[in-house]
């Protein structure tokens, strides 16, 4: 009993409307509102439907006779299905609203859950003046968009994000979906929480799927016709371990699968029953009848399947995913999706076992925290503690990125940033496309937040903020960004200390003439600047700069010499997920990623490679190619080289925690800090960097630090045979990036930069004034005074 | 095989084959590691392409069905016509040819450098920067585009509802 007694609750039942109510989600749904209900002492509960269902054959009283005790209303409710998610959105915004307000409850005491948000054809909003909270099942379309994004309306699944950035908290139904939300999105971990859920049984008897004649022994394949289900994989393995065993098994493969793949699936095996959709209570039978369950898929929420299996005492083979291995590390036969033998391996261990029974008391700990009851306890403690965010009065920003969907990885962090910065500011983003069409991973902070192009970006715009940040870097995706911080003062991030290149495409795309690029280099010169190029104009006509490191911050005061500006140091930000992977250090696996080019450190792979101390570990080479073919081909050829190009964010952030080891040896430094080398500390791996710039600053203890190439192979050769100083680094470097690297900090850090700014040279903040009131409207009144300046 | 001579007794010679097999066990053996783990690493290799084989297989297959090979064409045609629409209709960047003049000369100072650099750029930003257009097409072409997605929309939501109707 976790709510008190002035609290209300109103649901969208929406969900049980639409073609998923007998689905997973829908299914999923039911149980917890119920097991809610049950534990619950709300004062009243409200279940709000729209007046359409959003599916066939739905009935008014069928939804009514779903749970006892809720008041049942319909709204007016619009769906994409009628007009575009947009209006949909906005209509339903009036109709939520205005139903909150006609219940006249008092403000604050109104909990508002969704329980299902990216439904289609359903477009679920939030009330203004409730506590609102959401459930999310999975982020596996955004994590594998290259195979969903042209098999669903990718467009409005995105355009939902808005409202899991606006809830107050959300509840994900396994650690690992949280750790998703903290790695990908950059949600912080205060906003949402773990309340996992439980196995879905009927409350009918066992009966068998009609028609179904199992006389032999089967094992059951839980599965649906989804991309990342792994059927093909499952079937091999399974035919491969039944071919061993003299065919004495069949496979049941559960739901609706297309028939295209039916037949597929039937040219690599003759032992497979399909049984298409079947009702709960003949799945119940086949789970009870089953050898043993089998359920491979390379990423789940969190796995019903399993803990169904588990309720009925079967041996469970399942892939090695992080959320089964939060179930149980050691109660499941697991084996590597993606290897077939594995697969098959795993089914035999599970089938040939001596011990014909399942680990019970582990199976009975799974049971007693993964119940209804437990999960709606979970749910009502979360929502009791959380209370509504206020968006009070926060200052206006403009902040200029690269386009979140390209190849910088500035624009991968400002979007990531979003979450807590919309705590802090009120911040409206101008984005700017490199010269290459990229779509790198999707862009939601364009449907999360006001987003235009950096092209619209003006003086009249600039008069609308209370201060503009600009991100600076050496690429084709801060032009706009440095332009527009050359002539309206500012705040700059620097990314880098070296933007020679920048001026040089400023210069080809014709933003600014060849002499004005060639008088940026004289200023570098002339002032006798040893740590930076090119920055100079950018750095002293701002109101205040912010750096990531004490190397870039000494650069930006080795510009403004005298000046009175504020420079601040402040670690770029990402999010450290709460589970690392557990490393066992026996054979290693190294890696090396970012570029692959013929100039950055091959030889040193190579050297690795040849070398008999690595042949029974594992060097893993992944990122863009840049290097020749002769190359590729070469490194391809050694056994303990695993070469992979062409990754997608996912498959880098996995490629990466995979490893013990991460080297990052810089050949040429030019004031960055690396993400990658961020990525792979906060997932525990031990970093090799080169002593220098950003990486010095390192604490000694945090990575491993080498002055020159042997010294690398030196470190690494005592590194490797030393597994508890791995450890020891590891374990350091977490709790590094978790104390000091955190969104929060750097949006602390951008409101304290704010803050100090005013302090700046008063020639350049009247300027900014002038500007920024409008008072300047011509180039006329600008030149009078920069004439009036000059005076001064 | 070790040298024999006839001076050994018989203890020693079986001690002796059994050292020499021995010895030519563990070689054998060694070898046995050896091949085998060639193997493992070819085996390694073929399970690499297989898996690789399946997985470009597993894609065509999901390319293959009747109503994915629909969806995509469908997608193909619409991408192809708002492309075309998008290309045509673009507003052509203005080409700023004309930039401020700077003066520089040797004996200018750093302030003198730095004052240049604001002189431009105030100039250069503030005056000669690229006029902003609202809309990314022209007018016509925009009406066009317009055209198109209400007509597409709007054919695609009733055909959906003559489906509902049919299938209910």
């Amino acid at each position: 009993m976790s709510a008190s007694t002035s609290r209300h609750l109103i649901v969208d039942g929406q969900i049980f409307q639409s073609a998923a109510r007998d689905r997973g989600m829908g299914r999923y749904s039911e149980y917890l509102l119920s097991a809610i209900l049950k534990e619950s002492n709300y004062a009243t509960v409200h279940l709000i439907f729209a007046k359409k269902p959003h599916a066939v054959g739905i009935e008014h009283k069928k939804l009514e006779r779903l749970f006892e005790g809720v008041t049942v209303s319909y709204l007016d409710l619009s769906s994409t299905t009628r007009q575009s998610i947009e209006n949909a959105t906005k209509h339903n915004k009036k109709a939520v609203n205005e139903f909150v307000e006609k219940l006249r409850l008092d403000v604050g005491s109104v909990d508002f859950l969704i329980p299902s948000l990216f439904q289609e054809p359903i477009a679920s909003v939030f009330p203004d003046l409730t506590t609102n909270f959401v459930i999310f099942y999975d982020l596996i379309p955004y994590l594998y968009h290259d195979r969903y994004a042209d098999k669903m309306p990718f467009d409005n699944y995105l355009k939902r994000f808005r409202q899991l950035f606006e809830a107050d908290k959300i509840l994900t139904i396994s650690q690992a979906v949280r750790d998703d939300l903290a790695v990908y999105l950059g949600i912080p971990h205060s906003r949402t929480h773990v309340i996992d859920g439980a196995a879905i049984r009927s409350d009918k008897s066992p009966v068998p799927p009609p028609g179904m004649q199992l006389s032999e022994k089967f094992i059951l394949m839980p599965t649906s016709d989804d991309p990342r289900k792994n059927n093909l994989r499952a079937v091999i393995g399974f035919e491969q371990f039944n071919s061993r065993s003299s065919e004495k098994y069949k496979l049941v493969i559960t739901s609706k699968i297309h028939r295209t793949e039916r037949e597929r699936l039937r040219g690599f095996s003759s032992n497979i029953i399909f049984t298409g959709n079947i009702e709960e209570a003949e799945l119940d039978w086949l789970y009870e009848k089953a050898e043993a369950v089998l359920f491979v898929p390379e990423s789940e929420g969190l796995g019903l399947p399993i803990l169904e299996a588990v309720h009925v005492d079967k041996r469970v083979v399942c892939s090695l995913l992080d959320v089964f291995k939060e179930i149980s590390a050691d109660a499941f036969y697991y084996c590597d999706h993606k290897d077939q033998y594995s697969i098959a391996a795993a089914i035999e261990d599970a089938l040939t076992a001596t011990d014909k029974g399942v680990p019970k008391s582990k199976y009975r700990q799974i049971l007693k925290h993964y119940s209804w009851g437990e999960t709606a306890k979970r749910t009502l403690a979360a929502m009791s503690k959380t209370t509504k965010r206020s968006s009070g009065n926060r200052p206006k920003i403009a902040v200029f990125t690269p386009t979140p969907s390209g190849f910088s990885a500035i624009g991968k962090v400002v979007a990531e940033s979003h979450a807590v910065l919309d705590d802090y500011f009120d911040v409206d983003y101008y984005a700017e496309d490199g010269s290459v069409d990229a779509n790198t991973r999707p862009n939601y902070l364009k449907y999360v937040a006001p987003y235009y192009s950096a092209d619209a970006f003006s003086v009249k715009s600039y008069t609308r903020y209370d201060a503009v940040f600009y991100h600076i870097g050496n690429s084709d995706y801060h032009l706009q960004s440095i332009a527009n911080s050359l002539y309206l003062p500012g705040f700059v991030i620097l990314h880098d200390t070296n933007i020679t290149d920048a001026y040089r495409v400023m210069v080809r795309e014709e933003v600014i003439s060849s002499e004005r690029s060639d008088l940026e280099k004289m200023l570098t010169s002339a002032a006798g600047l040893t740590l930076s190029k090119c920055l100079t104009s950018v750095v002293t006509n701002q109101l205040g700069v912010m750096t990531h490191s004490k190397y870039a911050s000494a650069a930006a005061k080795e510009i403004l010499r005298d000046q009175d500006s504020v420079v601040m140091d402040v670690n770029l930000a990402t999010q450290a997920p709460q589970t690392i992977p557990e490393r066992s250090y026996a054979r290693l696996r190294l890696g090396m990623a970012g570029i692959i080019a013929d100039i950055k450190g091959i030889e040193v792979i190579e050297r690795l490679a040849k070398d008999v101390k690595y042949q029974n570990h594992t060097i893993a080479i992944f990122g863009y190619n840049y290097a020749s073919a002769d190359t590729i081909e070469r490194l391809g050829s050694y056994d303990n080289i695993d070469l992979t190009t062409g990754l997608t964010d996912y498959d880098f952030v996995n490629s990466m925690k995979q490893l013990d080891v991460f080297v990052n040896y810089r050949m040429q430094y030019q004031g960055e800090t690396s993400l990658s080398t961020l990525e792979a500390m906060r997932q525990g791996v031990v970093v090799v960097v080169r002593d220098i710039g950003w990486y010095s600053e390192l604490p000694d203890d945090v990575v491993v630090k080498v002055k020159n190439p042997d010294d690398l192979v030196k470190k690494l050769n005592e590194l490797v045979a030393n597994s508890r100083l791995m450890k020891k680094v590891s374990a350091k470097a977490v709790e590094y990036i978790k104390a000091n690297h955190s969104h929060e900090q750097y949006a602390k850090g951008m409101r304290a930069l704010m803050e100090q700014g005013g302090s700046y040279d008063s020639v350049l903040k009247r300027r900014a004034e002038l500007l920024r009131n409008g008072q300047l409207t011509s180039v006329k009144e600008l030149l009078a005074e920069l004439k009036t300046e000059d005076h001064e | 095989m070790t040298a024999f001579n006839g001076t050994v007794d018989s203890v020693q010679l079986i001690a002796m084959i059994q050292k020499d097999y021995e010895a030519r066990l563990r070689e054998l053996e060694s070898q046995n590691v050896e091949y085998a783990e060639q193997l493992a690493k070819r085996d390694s290799k073929i399970h690499g392409l297989n898996v690789r084989i399946q997985e470009l297989e597993l894609h065509l297959h999901h390319q293959q069905g009747a109503r994915a090979a629909l969806k995509q064409l469908y997608h193909g045609i619409d991408n192809k016509i708002m492309r075309t629409l998008t290309e045509r209709g673009e507003r052509k960047k203005r080409v700023v040819t004309t930039h401020p003049t700077i003066t520089t000369n040797e004996n200018m100072r750093y302030a003198d450098l730095l004052k240049e650099a604001r002189e431009y750029d105030a100039k250069e930003f503030f005056a000669l920067k690229k006029k902003v257009y609202k809309h990314n097409l022209k007018p016509a072409y925009r009406l066009v585009a317009k055209s198109y997605r209400v007509a597409r929309d709007g054919g695609l939501a009733g055909m959906k509802k003559i489906h509902k109707l049919r299938s209910s």
